[in-house]
């Protein structure tokens, strides 16, 4: 999926695409992004009014943004991801833009397209810009992958059947099965 | 499940253990390992069986070890793992304790107190020692994750059901559901 390419890019090159058409930034690699699914926008959706809600609840500090929403992940300019959801709870990385640092919690959901970054290239960058947790779900396998980059104690497989506890909100349970139906 | 440690520890450490007794040593920390169950062992049986058929057809150089088999990760004296299943292609690495660096090819089967340590710890340390290719199966949720650290290109995760292509060996692809019948 990245472009043939030889020289590294820079956000300028994100900020200059045609309107309407989308591509990530990850080490000065460019990766296009194709259409989401209606299965991968009813999950997002699902997920992200369980979150907000319970965010809501606890008057809570964290905001959440849902996909396209700009993050720098490294606050540099040769990094520009827009994850499917995201979780700041601080507020100084926040302005019109997006975010400027990790995100606290991020969520992917994968398409056939995206295996290779969800699963791999994200994977690293996220843990290695201390991302605190990031959840893979798969609606091809019915499967979540929760990494708990904080602590390392909770990263586990999950069914999309099971109760998933929330590595940094221990009040918050979430079960991507009753979410769907 | 590492013990409770402040200090770290060297490979004596793990050759000093009571006979029958086993541990893995990251970055100098003690992780000890629970006997395995059956599924485990059968799954690792046959992944053994059928990757070393294909090793012998092809009359190729690379050797697979099953589990308990001595893996000093780094070459240096602060890590040894027992992968599941370790395919080597490099004799140079091998001599009569095991393999010393990186095996090309690791396979780890989850047991619900491997998570941990199949999906984070050990994923991290793989990928940095240069291990090519790493399979996590999960016989609880019936899935495997394929990390093609070597090119990135084939990560994915996929059922026990499909056809998972091998990232090393282009013309082989193992059904796991198949293995088990």
């Amino acid at each position: 999926m990245p472009l043939p390419q030889d020289q590294t890019y820079t956000i300028d090159y994100i900020y200059s695409l045609p309107e309407g058409q989308r591509a990530e930034l990850i080490d000065g690699q460019i990766y296009d992004m194709a259409p989401p699914s209606a299965r991968h926008q009813d999950i997002i959706f699902s997920l992200s009014r369980k979150i907000a809600d319970h965010i809501d609840k606890k008057k809570g500090a964290c905001r959440i943004y849902l996909s396209p929403y700009a993050v720098f992940l490294n606050a540099d300019d040769r990094n520009y991801v827009e994850p499917d959801i995201s979780v700041i709870c601080d507020k100084n990385k926040l302005d019109d833009r997006g975010c400027h640092g990790a995100p606290d919690w991020v969520i992917e959901v994968v398409s056939p397209s995206t295996q290779k970054m969800d699963y791999g290239i994200k994977l690293f960058k996220y843990r290695t810009a201390k991302v605190r947790e990031y959840w893979i779900v798969n609606p091809m396998t019915r499967v979540v992958n929760v990494y708990d980059f904080e602590n390392d104690e909770k990263t586990q497989q999950f069914a999309f059947q099971d109760d998933i506890p929330v590595c940094i909100d221990n009040d918050l349970v979430i079960n991507i099965e009753k979410l769907l139906t | 499940m590492p013990l409770p440690q402040k200090q770290t520890y060297t490979i004596d450490y793990i050759y000093s253990l009571p006979e029958g007794q086993r541990a893995e040593l990251i970055d100098g920390q003690v992780y000890d390992m629970a006997p395995p169950r059956r599924i485990h062992q059968e799954l690792v049986g046959q992944f053994t069986k059928v990757i070393g058929q294909y090793i012998d057809v092809h009359n190729g150089s690379c050797k697979i070890y099953p589990s308990p088999f001595a893996v000093f990760l780094n070459a240096d004296g602060k890590n040894y793992v027992e992968p599941d299943i370790s395919v080597i292609c490099d004799r140079d690495k091998l001599d009569e304790y095991g393999c010393h660096g990186a095996p090309d090819w690791v396979i780890e089967v989850v047991s619900p107190s491997t998570q941990k340590m199949d999906y984070g710890i050990k994923l991290f340390k793989y990928r940095t020692a240069n291990v090519r290719e790493y399979w996590i199966v999960n016989p609880m949720t019936c899935v495997v994750n394929v990390f093609d650290f070597e090119h990135d290109e084939k990560t994915q995760q996929y059922r026990f059901q499909d056809d998972i292509p091998v990232c090393i060996y282009p013309d082989l692809t193992i059904n796991v559901a198949a293995l088990l019948t």
